[in-house]
């Protein structure tokens, strides 16, 4: 009987697969929430699901329902360009193309190294962040092709934009902002921030905010206090630190919301005894201080993947429990109270929000 | 006469394999002295549960290693990422590092690591194999909450000279070489053992994880090995015997990448070198024998990863590990009676672990001693009734563990003593963590405790012959709890770590038999083995954890094998069927695509015997792997084999 059922998925899995769009017309998705499922590292168990937000359903396995094949290694990332979907999927050394109607695959930009994040510049050029390769990779999103790189020098993460000038981070051993002039895919300038940055943000008056998490205690490359950094994007120039408050603190995903005047982050250590509250923070682009309680405290729960939705300010922030196991996503409104929670997949760690048909 | 023939020969195989697990050349002893033949066993074995692979199907599994030995024969599991690939063992639903290995009485777990990797452990280079199931595995140690497997080397005091050399080739550029030589008196034995393995390991399989789903070639899988074993025994007179034993491996291997894999490119490579050297000395008294044995063991461990940019290949990691062990061992035993021994144990152990990645200056050096004692009191009651009691302490850099109390009662109801034995065993063991749990950067945990388990088995054992049949089975069924399980855990962010946070669940049952049939010109034998596995864990991490009363990820529910072999006037022929149950990968046991169902795979050999003279033999074999060529995934997307072959010919003199 499993063998007639094995048989049977395997046939479907190339029968669909192979008729590339034009049988099966795939999924029609509205606006909602792309979330990002890691997997495990070293397994092609990596997943793409689709939360719909008004109905509050979700396609747990989009990618793999949609085409038949697994997304790959590590789905770290994904970033919309018209209907076209673009996503990240680290440890395979790829970008998948997805239509994020259908959710069926377009494309496959292949032969990265790290891939990241993709930052979109233009309708024809794309930057993709890379963890190990000293240099960015220039794509064009209609063709789906590399069409070039810009050398960084060392590995980046995420991407922020103010004018002609793309900001990136290098997180890995390293403290670095990187100015890159758009027009000339060239890097033009540095910055220097507290260790490993891990996450940036633009905000709506052009200055660029740093989140870095300061390393860890033992690592070779020192650790020193976590900080959020702020940056004037026009002059590049540091304006302020914000150290927080303890050693133990390992702060991540530093977000928006849609008009851009709010900041959230999560805090939390991996030191499980620390004492300080842990949880996902809220600060005005204003305030003076980081924020000292948490707008929406961790409890029992362990945050790994922060979203917010650009249009409602909803949280969207994860718990990817033993990590071998479905996530939990919880669904929060803009007073912190809980909406909805659903499970995606293994390590839900990023979110991609579709705001257009 | 056949009848009785055959229940000796169980008899002296019982006897002389339980001579061998006393970790000492006692074996040895007792068959020069031809004092093997008994009507029972000895005492000190009542109320253990072991199986021991039988001498043909190690000789015939020469060109195997032991994960495949043990994958065909036991009711062990082992995780294997392929021909050549790290393969690790789960006995009775447990961890990898919850199965100790001995080789010729002398522990080979990495201390680092815990676990053994057993596809570097080649079927040539031992003459014994068996194991101790569950709780009995504390007569050799502590720390086998699954169980001990027991490896070594056996001397043949009766040749003056022998060897074997053994040519194989096969499918995707498989190449082994194999040779062997020994010999020597009565008194003093050598022999020497050299094996040569590579393959290019290129197989093709369709590639489901990338459209257009093409056959491809696998990549990256080539391994190139090589080894060497020596033992030299010396029956020094009066009781005395030593034994110096030495093995040393060199494994360059290639780790293949996934399925899915479609970056610029990456190199990622581990080269493994190990050298074990092990003195033993016993001395025999008509009561009393004692012995000791020195061993020093050496592991290097090199792991490279490397990616290739548009710029350049970037080495990501590239870890160096170096382990130091010494063991010692002091044995004393007292037979004040044929029907009671008394045994003392005392071992101290050191380890020294060195590693760091070259890349990024991450790496941490630990030592650690460790001090043990068993004491054990074997008697038989009646010649129905027999059992032990055993208690273990140990400590471990001063701190102590709480001791490991063991106690086996087997009863023989029947007249015929050996056909059937019936027995209870109740253990409590514990296993220290690795020293990578302990002290590994970012997230190794010196807080850990060790891991806590209580098991209780009953098992049965038959064995009888009816004319030309002959019929053995051995039943067990288990129920352990480990407390305090070990689990690497994300904690916030970036960084995982190591803590004591699982309760699991493992029960189950285990059934080897054999039934053989044999004729004047031919034999046929059918052997089986069967485990049930329903390993849990019983506790939650949070209210929304739904891994609790789950499988843990990886362990079949149902395993099993069979194998068929007949043998007429030097030909001979082996069907094997492997069948491995559903597997979760994700801890809450998810009936989705991330579950790998169950498969099966069938290998046939078929060879010829050929004899020169009364010592000189030729064997001729051809082996075909995954007859039907199944195609199935063992990890997840990980590609393996379709139908492959291999020859091999081997000359013994």
């Amino acid at each position: 009987m499993k063998k007639i059922f094995l048989f049977a998925a395997a046939l479907l899995a190339f029968a669909c697969a192979k008729d590339g769009g034009n049988g099966d017309p795939g999924f029609n998705l509205g606006t909602g929430v792309f979330v990002c499922n890691q997997g495990t590292f070293t397994s092609d168990d990596a997943s793409l699901s689709f939360y719909d937000p008004a109905g509050k359903t979700v396609v747990k396995d989009l990618f793999y329902d949609a085409n038949g094949f697994p997304l790959g290694n590590v789905c770290q990332s994904m970033a919309i360009r018209g209907n076209e979907g673009f996503v990240v999927v680290n440890n395979s050394g790829k970008v998948q193309v997805i239509n994020t109607t259908t959710g069926r695959w377009i494309a496959t930009i292949d032969g990265l190294t790290s891939p990241r994040y993709v930052h979109f510049v233009s309708d024809t050029k794309a930057y993709v962040s890379d963890m190990y390769s000293k240099s960015i990779t220039v794509i064009n999103p209609q063709t789906h092709k590399v069409t070039g790189s810009i050398l960084a020098g060392r590995g980046t993460e995420q991407m922020a934009q103010w004018g002609d000038y793309v900001f990136a981070a290098s997180y890995s051993y390293n403290n670095q902002i990187y100015r890159i002039d758009t027009r000339r895919d060239e890097v033009v300038d540095s910055v220097t921030v507290a260790k490993q940055p891990n996450s940036v943000a633009m905000d709506r008056n052009g200055k660029l905010w740093v989140l870095s998490d300061g390393g860890y205690d033992g690592s070779p490359y020192g650790q020193e206090m976590a900080a959020l950094t702020r940056i004037d994007a026009a002059t590049f120039t540091v304006e302020q630190v914000f150290p927080f408050t303890s050693m133990d603190a390992s702060p991540t995903g530093l977000t928006m919301n849609g008009t851009r005047d709010v900041l959230y982050y999560v805090n939390g250590s991996w030191n499980q005894s620390a004492a300080f509250s842990r949880g996902v923070f809220r600060m005005n682009v204003t305030a003076t201080e980081l924020p000292a309680d948490p707008f929406i405290p961790e409890g029992t729960h362990l945050f790994f993947g922060l979203g917010v939705h650009p249009a409602t300010s909803e949280v969207y922030v994860s718990d990817a429990l033993d990590y071998q196991q479905a996530g939990i996503i919880y669904r929060y409104n803009t007073s912190g109270a809980l909406v909805d929670e659903f499970r995606t997949a293994i390590c839900p760690g990023a979110f991609c929000f579709k705001t257009g048909n | 006469m056949p009848m009785r023939r055959t229940l000796l020969a169980i008899v002296l195989l019982c006897v002389t394999c339980g001579a061998a697990a006393g970790q000492d050349v006692a074996g040895s002893v007792h068959r020069i002295d031809g004092i093997t033949v008994r009507g029972e066993r000895p005492v000190r074995e009542a109320g253990l549960t072991r199986t021991e692979i039988d001498s043909t199907q190690l000789a015939e599994s020469g060109t195997a290693s032991m994960a495949e030995l043990l994958t065909r024969h036991t009711p062990l599991f082992i995780k294997t990422y392929g021909q050549g690939s790290m393969a690790t063992v789960s006995f009775r639903g447990t961890a990898p590092s919850h199965t100790q290995v001995e080789w010729n009485g002398m522990n080979i777990n990495n201390p680092m690591l815990g676990q053994v990797d057993f596809s570097l452990l080649p079927v040539w280079f031992v003459d014994r194999v068996e194991l101790l199931h569950g709780g009995s595995s504390l007569q050799a140690g502590a720390g086998a909450l699954g169980g001990t497997v027991v490896m070594g080397s056996v001397p043949r005091w009766d040749r003056r000279f022998y060897g074997t050399v053994a040519q194989s080739g096969g499918s995707f550029g498989t190449w082994q070489t194999f040779v062997a030589a020994g010999g020597g008196s009565r008194k003093v034995q050598a022999r020497v053992r050299y094996l040569y393995e590579r393959a290019r390991n290129d197989f093709r399989f369709r590639n489901i994880a990338v459209p257009p789903f093409e056959r491809v070639r696998q990549q990256n899988a080539d391994y190139e090995k090589h080894g060497a074993t020596a033992d030299l025994f010396w029956n020094a007179g009066r009781g005395h015997m030593l034994a110096l034993s030495a093995w040393y491996h060199h494994a360059d291997r290639n780790l293949p990448h996934l399925m899915s894999f479609q970056g610029k490119g990456r190199r990622e490579t581990q080269t493994d070198d190990e050298l074990r050297v092990v003195l033993r000395w016993s001395k025999y008294w008509r009561k009393v024998s004692t012995g000791l044995s020195s061993g020093y063991a050496t592991t290097g461990i090199d792991y490279l990863l490397a990616n290739l940019t548009d710029i350049e290949w970037l080495t990501n990691i590239d870890s160096r590990s170096t382990v130091h062990s010494l063991y010692n061992k002091y044995r004393v035993e007292w037979r004040p009676s044929e029907r009671t021994a008394l045994r003392a144990v005392l071992n101290a152990d050191y380890h020294r672990v060195r590693t760091l990645d070259r890349r990024s200056a991450e790496g941490y050096g630990a030592s650690r001693t460790e001090l043990g004692l068993t004491l054990s009191a074997h008697h038989s009651f009646t010649s129905v009734v027999a059992g032990y009691v055993l208690l273990r302490g140990e400590l471990s850099d001063g701190s102590a563990a709480p001791l490991m109390p063991s106690l086996g009662v087997e009863v023989a109801p029947l007249r015929a003593r050996d056909r059937l034995r019936l027995r209870l065993n109740l253990t409590r063991n514990y296993h220290r963590p690795t020293l990578n749990d302990l002290y590994w950067l970012p997230g190794g945990n010196p807080a850990l405790k060790p891991e806590r388990g209580y098991t209780g088995d009953v098992a049965a054992d038959y064995a009888q012959a009816f004319g030309r049949w002959t019929l053995g089975v051995t039943a067990a069924g288990y129920v352990s709890a480990i407390d305090d399980w070990i689990a690497w855990r994300p904690s916030d962010y970036r960084y995982w770590t190591a803590d004591n946070i699982r309760e699991v669940l493992a029960r189950g049952a285990e059934l080897t038999a054999v039934a053989s049939y044999r004729a004047s010109a031919w034999t046929v034998s059918l052997r089986g083995n069967y485990a049930y596995t329903r390993t849990t864990n019983r506790n939650a991490l949070s209210a929304s954890d739904e891994s609790m009363g789950k499988q843990l990820i990886y362990i079949p529910m149902h395993k099993g094998s069979a194998m068929l072999s007949a043998a007429w006037r030097g030909f001979y022929l082996d069907y094997l069927c492997t069948a491995t149950g559903e597997r979760f990968t994700t801890s809450s046991n998810e009936a989705t695509r991330h579950r790998l169902p169950a498969y099966d795979l069938h290998d046939v050999t078929l060879g010829r015997r050929f004899g020169f003279g009364t010592t000189v033999g030729l064997d001729v074999q051809l082996r075909v792997n995954n007859l039907f060529g199944r195609d199935y995934q063992a990890i997840l997307w990980r590609a393996m084999p379709g139908r492959n072959f291999m020859l091999t010919a081997k000359l013994t003199f």
